[in-house]
């Protein structure tokens, strides 16, 4: 519980890095870094073992601090290539980082000093208005945590909204308009083809009953209806001259 | 219309009804008077209001205008009566990113997660949509990363009424810092890239 309260409070490896030379009581250089890398590695290890997801961040970290340990375990290695970019790199990030966290600290100084300074603004206003007009809900803000800004903004969402929507709305009219017409149902097809038989006993071509239909949904509905017929064989179905050609006959 | 005969009243009202801290020259605009009164008018405001000890209020300069606002000592009771709702705590990952961006400003995420060394974009996210940092501009090289700065909500946040007011004890600000950019495995992989 005590390690979990203490992880929480690091915001990187760096963070972890300062902490750790600083808990040693020694200054930000390689030398400190060689001496604290073993605590670093055991601190990831602690993680590990409380189950903690270890950032990569971490890790990466961790790979620099054991490639500057055991860079000095090769012997000569050092002085050949004199000071390798990626240690000094690491001591100038750490003793940048560490400004950082004494500005961070300067800024939560500020915010904790100006938390109490009120200043007269909307939110105030909407409180009162709210608080004037619903006796009944005084206690209750019903703006709660909505600024102006959003209520402002909600209400031109909606207006252009209803815009779009009597535009749509106008623009399906003109295109559909012509096809809401009459309905057509298939008993009253079914009656027009049987007058069909009755006009033309030696039978008509199909196509005859469609063919001067413009509206598809007649069309379709003629065609369920001549289905129905041939099904209740009130109807026949004969080929005519051609192939193609069918011939209808009353039954 | 013409200019008030006792201009120190005239811009005590003027600052008094503002629910955003109002400006100098807006102020002079609308008094028809030399800015250099108004500055005159509110020195001698602020004498009045700050140097005080009895009053509950304070005339404060805030984000480049001024502003009336309670005195500290006063938050407890203000809190109790009006419940204000919209000042809260930055959180501390998220202070050290705008700390870093006040500091730096203007800076990208890169440079901003070099210094951290760890990633800033969740931070960068709640501070922008706080309105504590906004986009500055745009770096000229691979990919143009957006540079972040503070915004008036920031100097608002801490009390201050312009960015060089902001304590810097260390000089942090305006130095040419370790050039870790130059570092940055961002910049090695456009290196790589281009060979």
């Amino acid at each position: 519980m005590q390690y979990n309260l203490r992880l929480d409070t690091f915001e990187g490896p760096l963070d972890l890095l300062v902490h750790l030379i600083e808990k040693n009581q020694l200054d930000i250089s390689e030398i400190s870094l060689r001496k604290v890398a073993q605590q670093y590695l055991d601190y990831l290890n602690r993680m590990e073992e409380m189950d903690l997801e270890v950032a990569s961040e971490f890790l990466m970290l961790a790979a620099e601090l054991v490639q500057l340990k055991t860079k000095t375990l090769l012997p000569g290695g050092k002085k050949k290539r004199g000071s390798p970019p990626v240690e000094t790199d690491l001591v100038k990030r750490l003793f940048f980082y560490r400004r950082v966290k004494k500005v961070t600290e300067l800024l939560k100084d500020l915010e904790e000093k100006r938390l109490g300074v009120y200043e007269r603004n909307s939110d105030h206003l909407i409180y009162f208005l709210s608080r004037y007009e619903d006796q009944e809900k005084q206690r209750e803000n019903p703006l709660e945590g909505i600024h102006l800004k959003q209520v402002v903004a909600a209400f031109n969402r909606a207006r252009i909204d209803a815009r779009a929507r009597k535009k749509r709305e106008k623009s399906r009219e003109e295109k559909w308009q012509e096809l809401e017409g009459e309905t057509y149902t298939i008993t009253e097809k079914m009656e027009e083809i049987l007058d069909f038989c009755q006009k033309f006993p030696r039978g008509f071509p199909f196509g005859r009953i469609i063919k001067n239909i413009e509206n598809p949904q007649e069309k379709v509905v003629s065609f369920l209806a001549l289905l129905e017929l041939i099904k209740s064989k009130k109807i026949k179905i004969g080929r005519g001259t051609s192939v193609q050609k069918l011939i209808i006959k009353g039954g | 219309m013409s200019s008030p005969a006792n201009l120190k009243g005239a811009v005590e009202a003027l600052v008094f009804l503002a629910s955003e801290p109002v400006n100098i020259d807006e102020m002079a605009q609308a008094l028809e008077v030399d800015p250099r009164e108004i500055s005159q008018a509110i020195e001698e405001l602020k004498q009045e209001y700050n140097e005080d000890e009895r009053r509950g209020i304070q005339l404060d300069e805030l984000a480049g205008g001024y502003i009336f606002s309670t005195r500290l000592e006063f938050g407890e009771y203000i809190r109790r009566l009006h419940k204000p709702k919209l000042k809260q705590r930055i959180t501390q990952a998220s202070l050290e990113t705008l700390a870093i961006i006040a500091y730096r400003q203007p800076i990208t995420r890169a440079e901003i997660e070099d210094i951290r060394g760890v990633k800033a974009e969740k931070a960068l996210f709640t501070l922008v949509k706080k309105d504590l940092i906004k986009e500055v501009g745009r770096l000229e090289k691979t990919g143009t990363p957006i540079l972040y700065g503070t915004t008036d909500a920031f100097l608002k946040h801490f009390g201050l009424s312009d960015i060089e007011q902001l304590p810097d004890p260390d000089g942090l600000r305006g130095e040419g810092g370790p050039d870790l950019h130059k570092e940055s495995p961002d910049e090695e992989e456009t290196r790589e890239g281009d060979r």
